[in-house]
């Protein structure tokens, strides 16, 4: 797609309507640790700071564009541990979760992956290509606290719940699940802190380039009973941890990089010293951030986001997010991303400087896909199976947002289900509304049949969001996915191909995973 | 037998069924904001079916009512059943009973066999052919209602100043010879009152210059709401002078108020995948079967006017259809209902 949008000019110009979607920064929000006190001086100083860093890092080559440098600036903070050394959990996965068999069988795979996963994986972490991305240390070191916000692990995990249930949760000697939700990985947790919807708490909607707007979501009704607002659930914690280090006398902890954090004071520390303890003080201080940063005009306030509800950006602050899409903010235009490359003939962040299409990585010759190629899937779920499941955002909630809530539930079947072609349906002799197994290779699940002649025949679509205690057994469409990552999401030291982190990373990719539906006997 | 006293003024809604993208936020709005109290869980005053399709209650459009060359016609009662919806489930059976994988969410209350929006994207044709759109469906405040008529003890009026269908609740008796003779079957029975309730056109709202909460809601600026006979509004504008709008079914007789504008849709493709330039997707006969004999009219004229814009010339239509302002939705009704503090006895 992007291929051919290149090659009919349909890109960096008004007009042309597609583009891809990508979420931008708030950079109020993401600096506000680091620039250490309140007010805005703080925060242009610390913007002061940040431009000269990346001025230093030009020092090489001053040939490097904004975008450039910002990248480089993250991969290095990635390095440094400035994003909190994140893995991409791929590495994971692979060594203690038991997908490394998986990724290994040839039927899985591409026909032209050449040799197995692997030596792969193996040479990809020898050339030092995830180095900053701590490839090895899972193969040390065993996880034994699962700590998630919103996450629902046992829902979202490609390849499914059994393999995280069987290898990971009996290493586990703690679970917490932060969330509004009462979700299945709730259900297999040790502790479950219910935190504030939205409404029940002040936040912003997704900064999505595609509004270009800080939406500011004020609280609307109070929590009820114990919820707490997750800022809320953070500091607690906090300070249950500074308290319980003094009574123990441990005074420093040492992380798994080898980094030493002082428990003392940390309540403190991490809130300003009580500055931003206070959630009103907290928003406003972020958005006359974002003002601070460029991303707002100068006097924006929640004051102001309140008499608007939404306030258009002006810029894109500092981060890589905002800054791809390579475009300015003006004030009356529709935005589209890349006009600083085709109308500035600003460079392209890529290896070549160009909007680059032709990898030459010896991996991506070898495979044949130096160019984009169609390639028909590989027969990860069973090559021999007759459906390709698909899936898609449903349209009732926001992904899994309230999906068990009544009300949504009554605006459609009110039970998981699935989309199917009306003559494999005929053919299967399966009704409209019955329950059916879905199967794949790696697992099965139950789930109702609704059947449309607007669905491909050969195809099967179930949305994604149902939590897995929606369906018979607690298996959803997650469990049949074989969670299988591309070798080529392995490729590093390549030019634009370079571990960020949230950004080029493996990841697994389960699209038309191949499927058997049967009728429940 | 209730009389039928005509309005100064009628509001009407207008649904672009090219922009109703099915999300059910007009739905929701009202559901949470009218029938959230006990015996009004299978109601939902205000939904949204794909088409074609068997709508709710099921298979309404067969169930009678309404009249025929003025003489009411009769109708059916449709069943708890036929309405379908009104689920509740087990959660806590699921969430706190220890029970584990041995129990899942299932529904213990309400319709097994239907729901309020049960047939969503189905549709009909044959794949790559397949159609459907999205129809939203409320009370039409109707100028010849034929549940006011029908009602025995007059607990059914139109109001004198805007022509929506009101229902006095201290009268209503719940006899239901309202949701009989009302061919679109808008009318639901409240059993813990003993009662029939309908839309009322989010009523206390429009007196207090707040839009009904289906259109201020709609995300996909598909909802007008207006006076038919205010000329500068979008509503009158697309009904009257463009008739781009079509009431649903207006050979049942009650002159409905919610008009429609309808769905266009892409050529078929040919068995070999080109392009069946002269083909129907969404077959005239089935629009003509909803929105009557002018329905290939109203496609024209939308058409025509598409091409106008491709073309760089001025639309009107167009322009109102696109609804650049959202505002532009409210037929003057724009006031912000959270500056209002509202009040059960009815004071702004
Ligand atoms: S749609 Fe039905 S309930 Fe509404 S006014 Fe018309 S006849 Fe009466
Ligand atoms: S809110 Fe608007 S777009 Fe959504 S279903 Fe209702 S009419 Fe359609």
């Amino acid at each position: 797609m992007a291929l051919l949008l290149g090659l009919t000019g349909n890109w960096g110009k008004q007009g042309t309507g597609t583009r891809s979607w990508a979420i931008s920064g708030l950079d109020g929000g993401s600096f506000m640790r680091q620039k250490g006190r309140p007010g805005q001086d703080a925060a242009r100083e610390w913007v002061t700071n940040l431009a000269k860093a990346r001025r230093m890092l030009t020092a090489d080559d001053p040939t490097l564009t904004l975008e450039m440098v910002t990248y480089r600036a993250a991969q290095m903070a990635a390095e440094l541990g400035g994003l909190g050394r994140m893995i991409p959990p791929a590495f994971l996965w692979y060594y203690q979760y038991g997908y490394k068999e998986r990724w290994n069988n040839p039927d899985n795979n591409d026909p032209s992956m050449k040799r197995t996963f692997d030596e792969y994986l193996n040479e990809s972490i020898d050339r030092g290509w995830w180095d900053s991305g701590l490839a090895k240390t899972y193969r040390e070191v065993v996880p034994r606290v699962l700590f998630e916000a919103g996450g629902n692990m046992l829902r979202r995990q490609r390849g499914g719940q059994r393999l995280l249930l069987d290898k990971l949760w009996p290493d586990l000697k703690m679970i917490v699940s932060v969330d509004f939700r009462m979700n299945t990985t709730g259900m297999y947790s040790d502790y479950i802190l219910p935190a504030a919807q939205h409404y029940e708490k002040m936040g912003n909607s997704m900064p999505s380039v595609h509004h270009l707007n800080f939406v500011l979501i004020d609280q609307a009704v109070d929590p009820p009973e114990d919820v707490l607002n997750d800022y809320d659930i953070g500091i607690g914690l906090v300070r249950k941890i500074e308290e319980r280090a003094a009574a123990r006398e441990m005074l420093q902890f040492t992380d798994r990089n080898g980094v030493q954090h002082d428990l003392r004071d940390i309540t403190n520390k991490l809130s300003m010293d009580g500055f931003l303890l206070d959630e009103e003080r907290r928003m406003d201080e972020t958005i006359k951030d974002d003002a601070a940063y460029g991303i707002l005009p100068p006097d924006s306030s929640l004051d102001v986001a309140r008499q608007k509800g939404a306030i258009r950006w002006t810029g894109w602050g500092l981060v890589g997010h905002g800054l791809g899409q390579a475009s300015t903010i003006k004030p009356d235009e529709t935005h589209n991303p890349f006009r600083w490359h085709t109308e500035d003939k600003m460079p392209y962040p890529t290896l070549t400087r160009r909007a680059q299409f032709y990898i030459d990585h010896e991996w991506f010759l070898e495979a044949g896909e130096e160019f984009p190629v169609h390639k028909e899937p590989p027969g990860h779920g069973g090559p021999a199976r007759q459906f390709k499941m698909t899936s898609g955002h449903n349209r009732w909630s926001i992904h899994s947002m309230n999906m068990t809530n009544n009300i949504l539930l009554n605006t459609h079947r009110g039970e998981p289900f699935m989309f199917i072609n009306n003559r494999d349906a005929e053919a299967k002799g399966i009704e409209n509304g019955e329950w059916v197994r879905v199967i794949s290779d790696v697992g099965s699940m139950q789930i109702t049949a609704k059947i449309s002649p607007s669905v491909r025949p050969g195809q099967v679509i179930v949305y994604n969001g149902f939590e897995p205690y929606m369906h018979r057994e607690w298996y959803s469409q997650a469990d049949v996915e074989p969670g299988h990552v591309k070798w080529l999401g392995l490729v590093g030291g390549y030019g634009h191909l370079q571990y960020r982190p949230l950004q080029w990373q493996p990841v697994p990719a389960d699209r038309a995973v191949h499927v058997d539906v049967e009728k429940v006997s | 037998m209730g009389t039928i006293t005509q309005s100064k003024r009628q509001l009407a809604w207008v649904f672009d069924l090219n922009k109703c993208i099915g999300c059910q936020t007009c739905s929701v709005a009202c559901k949470v904001l009218w029938q959230q109290d006990k015996g009004t869980e299978h109601m939902w005053w205000m939904t949204v079916n794909t088409q074609p399709g068997r709508g709710t209650p099921r298979d309404y459009e067969t169930m009678g009512g309404g009249y025929k060359d003025g003489v009411a016609t009769p109708g059916k009662l449709p069943s708890p059943e036929e309405f379908g919806g009104g689920w509740d489930y087990n959660y806590d059976e699921v969430l706190r009973s220890g029970k584990g994988r041995t129990a899942h969410l299932e529904k213990i209350a309400g319709s097994k066999t239907w729901g309020p929006n049960w047939d969503e994207d189905e549709g009909a044709g044959e794949f790559p052919n397949s159609y459907f759109f999205y129809l939203p469906r409320l009370c039409n405040h109707c100028t010849v209602p034929g549940c006011v008529e029908a009602c025995p003890n007059n607990a059914l009026s139109k109001d004198p100043e805007n022509g929506l269908v009101l229902r006095n609740e201290d009268v209503c008796q719940g006899a239901q010879m309202c949701a009989q003779a009302c061919p679109y079957k808008k009318i639901y029975f409240n059993p813990s009152l003993g009662i029939s309730q309908h839309c009322i056109g989010c009523f206390p709202r429009i007196e207090q210059g707040v839009a009904p909460a289906c259109v201020r809601q709609c995300p996909g600026r598909a909802a007008w709401i207006g006076f038919l006979d205010d000329d500068r509004g979008a509503v009158s504008k697309l009904v009257n002078k463009w008739k781009v709008a079509l009431p649903l079914h207006a050979e049942w007789g009650t002159k409905p108020n919610v008009f429609y504008v309808p769905p266009l849709a892409p050529v078929p493709l040919n068995p070999d995948g080109t392009f069946n330039e002269g083909g129907e997707r969404i077959p005239l006969s089935y629009l003509k079967s909803l929105f009557g004999e002018q329905v290939g009219g109203a496609v024209d004229t939308l058409k025509a006017e598409m091409d106008k814009r491709r073309r760089g010339e001025a639309s009107e239509v167009m322009d109102i259809l696109v609804m650049y302002k959202w505002e532009e939705a409210l037929g003057g009704f724009d006031r912000d209902p959270a500056e209002i503090v509202w009040s059960t006895n009815g004071a702004g």
